[in-house]
């Protein structure tokens, strides 16, 4: 098993290092020295250009063992990488829930490139379309519109609306034409200002840039553009097909607050490309400008959350008088619609999905961060599982007899002793301080990325989260039922 | 490996196709175990009944295919515990009183199970994975139950009367980890491509969740990303927010009309796996109730007051003007409009506001005096 690793790897390494060197000679000419590593891109934050960075080869960072085998370290680089995804973002971040986003194409004839399968036209036409599906995914009561750049002029593709359908058919229609002429991002972005002007100010604004040129004709000065945009609270981010280019880079940083890694991707590849798009589906957080702002114009919205039902004969819906034999009824006015979100064309109340809101629900109260058992507590703790997934966790003689762990991912290169030491004495065990249960690293990862509860917490029932409880007197605002104590004992910072 | 199993060859024919993609199959069964809800069940099926029918299904799934997996999980009103297979720590506390079990003195609790339930015999000849399993379930529902003190039932957040809701919510996390882990944590992109299919069945008896609302949303959303269907088989009134699990992510819902034929149900509508589903005709659920909970009181409200920063749910406008999740300060004027009444005219005041609005209505005289024109209802 692991000959066979080994021979690949041997193999395959003489191969990839002429690639990397065919690319590091078209550095300044070419756009594929932007794409080499992930850990690369992320340097871009410190000020120069990728190209500028020093190259790291993979195979430096990944060692033989005493047998000459890699699979120890190919499994150690894989715990060394979900360790580095361990911590999270705890603060209750306010995002913005309500967006409202313009996404621009570029059509221009950069776009004719096969440099991505099948072109890049074609393909960030279909990354689009998946972008605006996840998007309404995960931002239900959210809108967005589409902008293409074409012939040195902005076009309107499709409206500011909620209607993930009508955005998707616009986009396909687009798929029969050919990109043609240069593109513009100052007539682009006047455009999404414009579409945005009137976006009530609870909402967030927000213009994500699909661009593959390397150049953009502007009738007028980008730069007051830039500036206007920032002043009206307007975020851009931008994907970039080919390199980093300075105005774009400028006009992530002066829209964001300065946070440029997170909104200037350049992609590596395709599945690079569709990670750094779909990574525009997360609502931001919102800035201090926006803060204040949202301060004064909040207000409560009265919802309905109407049931669906079925019929056996067919009736009318309100909306489009179309006959169906299901819809959902209306809980004030019991009108019958056929598709939410939607007003009630009766009453005028706003209906929704329920489901629709509790979606965005773990953003306001996100998951504590666990901490790593060390192994004194280890040993004398009487748990030998995991909690939530019955994982046996590792004993401490078996572990320490393993080898070292050598590998430090990625550009973290941090190859002292003491952080070796501590590595290979990791115990694999991670608590949750509020229910003290252990939890395996997978299970950790899992609960914080994926399912965002603590199975611990979940699992102990009221006598469990009791303290929480204690920590509060008893509420005269808040009846002190569990999970209303849960919220509360966890004030948001805004 | 399948193919040597006798069962496979019936479906050869028809769905060869299927027989290609034909994986092993995780089901994780989650019993809902709360004492007071099974004790007060109207049309009884008692907890050892529904257990009985619960391990024959167990059973019946493991014989489908070779290498199908079973997972068993207890939700308690103070616990939630793997019942099979068990925590390593669990085999160490009563591993060796389990194996003296399973050698020859049959427990009597599954030998009267086995004897009512079903016809197989007990004893050597029974299989040894069932065996596994029905001992493993059983023995820790026995020990589950037994020290259910008087605490774990009571009501936590008054003091005064009883509390029988499940930790459903945390039966239901544990699951999707449990899940995580056995499917190595990677969330397939398409239908087809994880290496075994993973289904979850929560057998619910208890129906008031409100307060395990978030939660339970955030168990829907994890299983809907990670395409676990959750199917619910509801003994006793419908719960809200588990309509809205299977529906959201494909499940089967259904509520037992005859409690007693729990077995009937089990077999014919939740042994069949996702591949098989998609050639039946399953009695699941037409409408779905799609209410919430308000984050104030618990109160499931199908029209609640939102903040439209933080998108949090109440079922009346807050006293103090600003929401008790995020701070917000609501405009005050808005708030108004919200908490405004609308004003009644008493109906005995037609004749007046008829002659008030005279010129206006002369034509229409005749329907005023009607009462106000009902809603169109659909
Ligand atoms: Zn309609
Ligand atoms: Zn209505
Ligand atoms: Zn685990
Ligand atoms: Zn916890
Ligand atoms: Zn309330
Ligand atoms: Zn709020």
């Amino acid at each position: 098993m692991s000959d066979s690793d080994e021979s690949y790897n041997e193999a395959s390494s003489p191969d990839s290092e002429e690639l990397t060197g065919s690319r590091a000679l078209s550095v300044g000419v070419s756009t594929r020295s932007t794409r080499k590593s992930n850990a690369e891109l992320r340097s871009t934050t410190g000020g120069g250009y990728v190209w500028e960075d020093s190259i790291q080869r993979p195979w430096d960072i990944v060692q033989e063992d005493e047998g000459g085998s890699l699979a120890n370290a190919i499994a150690d680089l894989v715990q060394a990488n979900k360790r580095k995804r361990l911590f999270y973002e705890q603060t209750p971040l306010q995002r913005g829930i309500i967006r409202h986003l313009m996404l621009v194409l570029d059509l221009s004839s950069a776009m004719a490139d096969k440099d991505l399968r099948p072109s890049r036209y074609q393909l960030s036409l279909q990354y689009a379309i998946q972008f605006i599906n996840e998007y309404f995914e995960q931002n239900p009561i959210s809108q967005l519109g589409v902008i293409g750049m074409k012939d040195g002029l902005a076009r309107l593709i499709s409206q500011l609306g909620g209607n993930p359908t009508e955005h998707v058919a616009a986009i396909q229609a687009l798929k029969k034409d050919e990109p043609a002429g240069v593109p513009s991002l100052q007539n682009a972005l006047e455009m999404a200002r414009g579409a945005l002007y009137h976006v009530p100010s609870h909402g967030t604004k927000e213009v994500v840039i699909i661009f593959g040129a390397l150049i953009s004709c502007d009738p007028g000065d980008i730069h007051k553009t830039v500036a206007t945009l920032k002043a009206e609270q307007i975020r851009v981010r931008v994907v970039g097909l080919a390199a980093q280019v300075a105005v774009c880079k400028e006009l992530c940083q002066q829209t964001n607050d300065g946070d440029l890694a997170s909104t200037y991707g350049v992609i590596l590849n395709e599945q690079h490309f569709k990670e750094v798009l779909l990574n525009a589906c997360t609502p931001p957080a919102s800035t201090l400008n926006e803060k204040a702002k949202s301060k004064s114009g909040s207000e409560l919205m009265r919802m309905g959350f109407p049931s669906r039902v079925v019929e056996t004969t067919p009736s009318f819906c309100a909306c489009h008088t179309r006959l169906l034999k299901g819809g959902y009824l209306c809980p004030r006015c019991n009108v019958k619609v056929c598709s939410l979100p939607t007003e009630c064309p009766a009453c005028g109340l706003t209906l929704i999905l329920s489901t629709h809101l509790a979606r965005s629900y773990h953003h306001l109260m996100p998951l504590k961060n666990w901490y790593e058992v060390e192994w004194p507590e280890a040993r004398s703790s009487k748990t030998s599982a995991c909690f939530s997934c019955s994982k046996p966790f590792a004993l401490p003689s078996v572990h320490t007899a393993s080898t070292k762990i050598r590998i430090i991912a990625g550009s973290s290169t941090v190859s002292s002793s003491t952080r070796q030491e501590k590595e290979s004495l990791a115990t694999g065990r991670f608590r949750c301080p509020t229910c003290r249960k252990q939890f395996c690293i997978d299970c950790d990862l899992f609960a914080h990325e994926v399912l965002h509860n603590c199975p611990g917490c979940e699992a102990a029932g009221p006598s469990g989260r009791q303290y929480s409880t204690t920590a509060k007197p008893a509420g005269e605002i808040l009846p002190q039922t569990n999970a209303g104590s849960r919220f509360s004992s966890a004030p948001i910072s805004i | 490996m399948n193919a040597v199993d006798g069962s496979a060859h019936v479906f050869q024919e028809n769905f060869a196709e299927e027989l290609e993609e034909e994986l092993p199959s995780l089901l994780v069964l989650v019993l809902d175990a709360s004492p007071l809800s099974w004790g007060s069940q109207s049309p009884p099926i008692s907890l050892r009944e529904a257990v009985a029918s619960l391990l024959v299904f167990a059973n019946s799934h493991l014989s489908l295919n070779h290498s199908n997996e079973i997972a068993v999980l207890a939700a308690h009103p103070s616990t939630v515990r793997f019942l099979y297979p068990l925590p390593p720590s669990a085999v160490e506390e009563s591993g060796s009183s389990s194996n003296l079990v399973r050698d020859d003195s049959v427990d009597p609790v599954i030998a009267a199970e086995d004897a009512d339930e079903s016809n197989i015999p007990t004893g050597t000849s029974m299989y040894k994975q069932f065996r596994v399993v029905n001992e493993a379930v059983m023995d820790q529902l026995e020990d589950l139950i037994s020290k259910t003190t008087e605490k774990d039932i009571t009501s936590k957040d008054g003091g005064e009367g009883v509390s029988d809701t499940s930790m459903i919510s945390g039966a239901l996390s544990m699951a999707l980890a449990y899940i995580n882990r056995q499917t190595g944590g990677d969330v397939p992109t398409t239908e087809e491509s994880s290496a075994i299919k993973a289904r979850i069945l929560l057998v619910s008896v208890c129906s008031d969740l409100a307060a395990q609302y978030v939660p339970i949303m955030n168990c829907i959303f994890a299983a809907q990303k990670m395409k676990v269907p959750i199917d619910i088989c509801k003994i006793g009134d419908d719960t809200v927010f588990l309509q809205q699990a299977s529906d959201t992510t494909g499940g089967i819902y259904i509520n037992l009309d005859h409690p007693k034929g729990l077995m009937q149900y089990l077999m014919t509508a939740f042994l069949p796996d996702r591949l098989l589903r998609k050639h039946l005709i399953l009695p699941t659920q037409s409408s779905v109730d799609f209410r919430a909970a308000c984050f104030c009181h618990k109160r499931i409200v199908d029209i609640g007051y939102v903040c439209n920063i933080c998108l949090s749910i109440f079922c009346e406008p807050p006293v103090d003007g600003s929401c008790s999740i995020c701070d917000t300060i609501f405009d005050p004027r808005e708030l108004a409009d919200l908490i405004k009444q609308p004003v009644l005219i008493p109906l005995s005041g037609n004749g007046q506001k008829k002659k008030a609005k005279k010129n206006k209505t002369k034509r229409n005289g005749d329907y005023d005096s009607t009462p106000a024109p009902a809603t169109p209802s659909a």
